[in-house]
């Protein structure tokens, strides 16, 4: 971190050594239009995809919380493609969102008629299918900590609200839900910090195109370090991602508010 | 008594390496190395190449051509670090940063600049191609400020290919000529529509769009760079009007960016999909496998892109060697093994279905001689266009592209997206003047 830091300051064209060159680095990334747009990139595949993600492994972590039947065959299931490396989930997507008629989302849209659709070759299309696929590959982890926390929960409290009358929704809304703050704040801390981390999926998916439609700032620091060979000006943009993160979780904190109270 | 047969040795040995040097063309590489067998030549090389990966007779071509080196140098050890081009530059980087770069490095026309700017890349005596029957074009994206950075190995050649039946059915003879006359060309090929249309031309999934854009640009007689590279001339007329011509053929209809081959799915060409695509060397073995009877002289049309003048398009692999290479003596010798023993370069070439450097090559083998886009791209060499040529290319690419790709997709006009790129690429090029 703190070479990273220093090298930041630094002209670092692998491989002359290093020259200092003050903040030259930041202004340049500031002012960059494709890091602009890796920025703004990342904050939509966070703004969208966390929420979306922990809100769906929530209602899985609840649903898997009712001693159903297969119950762990389920919980597996739904944690798997957290563990499987990205590189054979992202092939399996590949074929998922094949252009032609051969992969699988174009068959079921061919169906009712449309299509095909380019999803990871049209602009309009590309991010929405890198969020799907990330939100899949993430929910697994986020469901396995809000179960944690469901089975944390005091029984009595429950009860005691279905004593009063509460039906099942209402229970969910007005006790599970702010019970499970900590645990909330916690999925959405690491959910924020691991979708700005985000770089496999969009390596092998798109490698950021089309035109910087999925570029996100990871890639940028990836490009920045490895196609340009520029060190101190990727350091900059790691900085640059570093204090997005540290601000971002701070927000997370006020959002969720009050948290160390439980 | 010993330091003295050894100063004699390492005598001859110099003397050899200047003759071998000068008569690399004229030589077998098979030939016995200066100082005896193995030229006096020992230790360890190590090898950076992206290009023999994947199928298994790749790789049997390559270790058969680094046997056949160690039986001439048997106290040389080879170790190959095989990588593919898209993770290239990360390997490479990462080993520069570390002090442990390869000895030999095989990279793609566009990265000579890039790493011999950088004083990675070792300058190699002008004397190992004499004698050695390459067209200039070839050594030209070898080359940077007049010294000679890297032999080539195999080159990649793009062109044409239009399906005969359709291209007949459209009432359609000569190949065309100018740009007008390949979009009239690429509209009467187009037919039906909806899920069922078939596309006149299909852009997309050659390459990047830099080399797709560099096929007409070329055939403008344009450049991305001006000759000593200080100039960007992404926005020159002739430039804009190539980029104007291939985003013409997607607001005529004629072709959509949206059209890209899927991996693991036949060609859209090979399936009657479309009418006429740009294809590249290695697309000759998969092609002909699918679809023999359209790849035969009869069922297909191979030309060049013209306009001001014919243009194809040409990549390839470039061998270089390591600036602070500790065995530079038996760096050079392998490479001149790679590149310059004509058995060698037929072993590879044939392996990988690709344009060897060397005409006697071609003029050997059999299989090269009856893969149509080999034989086309050797004859087009004089017409071939590549892309790079400045220092940042590299990280110009990869800023420019997605300009291109905003072209394509019709995000950005042609002027607006090409003047950006110019913009942006002068910028680097001014920065690290």
């Amino acid at each position: 971190m703190v070479v990273a830091l220093v090298l930041s300051f630094t002209r670092y064209d692998i491989p002359a050594p290093p020259e200092f060159i003050g903040v030259d680095n930041y202004v340049e990334a500031f002012t960059s239009r494709s890091f602009q747009r890796a920025v703004l990139n990342t904050l939509f595949l966070t703004i969208v995809a966390v929420p979306t993600a922990m809100i769906i492994a929530l209602v899985i972590a609840v649903l898997l919380n009712q001693g159903m039947r297969w119950q762990g065959f389920f919980r597996t299931a739904v944690f798997l493609p957290h563990i499987t490396a990205t590189v054979a989930v992202a092939v399996l997507w590949l074929w998922i969102f094949n252009p032609d008629h051969t992969g699988l989302l174009n068959r079921i849209i061919g169906t009712i008629g449309l299509g095909p659709v380019s999803w990871l070759g049209s602009t309009e299309w590309a991010m929405p299918s890198v969020i799907v696929m990330y939100i899949w590959q993430s929910i697994g982890i986020k469901m396995l900590i809000y179960l944690a926390a469901l089975q944390g929960l005091p029984p009595e409290v429950g009860e005691a609200a279905r004593l009063d009358g509460a039906n099942s929704l209402e229970r969910f809304w007005y006790m599970t839900v702010p019970l499970l703050r900590p645990a909330t704040f916690f999925v959405l801390v690491i959910s924020v910090i691991s979708s700005f981390q985000v770089f496999d999926q969009i390596y092998i998916l798109t490698s950021g195109g089309p035109a910087n439609a999925t570029t996100v700032m990871t890639y940028q620091i990836y490009q920045s370090a490895f196609q340009a060979s520029r060190m101190g000006y990727a350091s900059a943009q790691s900085i640059v991602l570093f204090v997005v993160l540290i601000i971002l979780a701070i927000v997370s904190r006020r959002i969720v508010g009050g948290t160390d109270a439980h | 008594m010993s330091l003295s047969r050894r100063t004699v040795l390492a005598s001859f040995g110099a003397a050899g390496a200047g003759v071998m040097l000068a008569a690399c063309g004229e030589q077998p590489s098979t030939s016995p190395s200066p100082g005896g067998t193995d030229g006096g030549l020992s230790g360890e090389i190590t090898v950076l190449t992206p290009i023999f990966t994947g199928a298994t007779e790749r790789r049997a071509a390559y270790d058969a051509v680094v046997a056949s080196f160690q039986d001439l140098h048997p106290d040389v050890r080879v170790v190959t670090d095989h990588t593919d081009f898209s993770k290239l530059n990360e390997k490479l980087t990462a080993s520069v940063a570390s002090g442990t770069t390869q000895d030999v490095i095989m990279t793609g026309v566009g990265w000579i600049e890039h790493f011999a700017d950088r004083g990675i890349f070792a300058a190699l005596d002008r004397g190992v191609v004499e004698g050695v029957d390459y067209v200039d074009r070839i050594l030209e994206p070898c080359t940077f400020q007049n010294e000679l950075y890297a032999l080539p190995l195999i080159l990649d050649t793009r062109a044409v290919i239009v399906n005969r039946a359709m291209w007949e059915e459209a009432g359609l003879n000569e190949t065309p000529t100018t740009f007008d006359e390949f979009r009239e060309a690429a509209k009467a090929l187009t037919a039906g529509s909806g899920s069922s249309k078939r596309w006149g031309m299909i852009l997309n999934g050659i390459g990047s769009p830099s080399h797709i854009l560099a096929m007409p640009m070329g055939a403008n007689g344009g450049r991305m760079f001006s000759e000593d590279g200080r100039t960007a001339l992404y926005n020159s007329p002739e430039t804009v009007e190539a980029m104007q011509f291939l985003v013409g053929l997607i607001e005529d209809g004629s072709a959509t960016w949206d059209l890209k081959p899927a991996e693991g799915s036949p060609h859209p060409f090979v399936t009657g999909a479309v009418g006429m695509s740009l294809f590249g060397d290695q697309h000759w073995k998969p092609w002909s496998e699918a679809n023999p009877e359209l790849l035969s002289e009869e069922g297909s049309l191979v030309f060049r892109m013209q306009n001001a003048r014919e243009s194809s398009f040409m990549g390839g692999t470039l061998v270089s060697r390591s600036a602070t290479s500790q065995n530079s003596e038996a760096a050079d010798a392998f490479i001149r093994h790679l590149c310059c023993g004509p058995q060698e370069v037929q072993t590879i070439t044939e392996a990988l279905s690709a344009v060897p450097p060397l005409q006697e090559v071609l003029d050997a083998s059999q299989p090269l001689q009856e893969n149509r886009f080999v034989s086309f791209g050797v004859e087009g060499l004089e017409f071939a266009t590549s892309e790079g040529g400045t220092p940042n290319y590299l990280e110009i690419r990869a800023a420019v592209v997605p300009l291109l790709e905003e072209a394509f997709i019709g995000s950005k006009d042609v002027e607006t997206a090409l003047n950006e790129a110019n913009e942006i690429a002068q910028t680097m090029i001014d920065r690290d003047a």
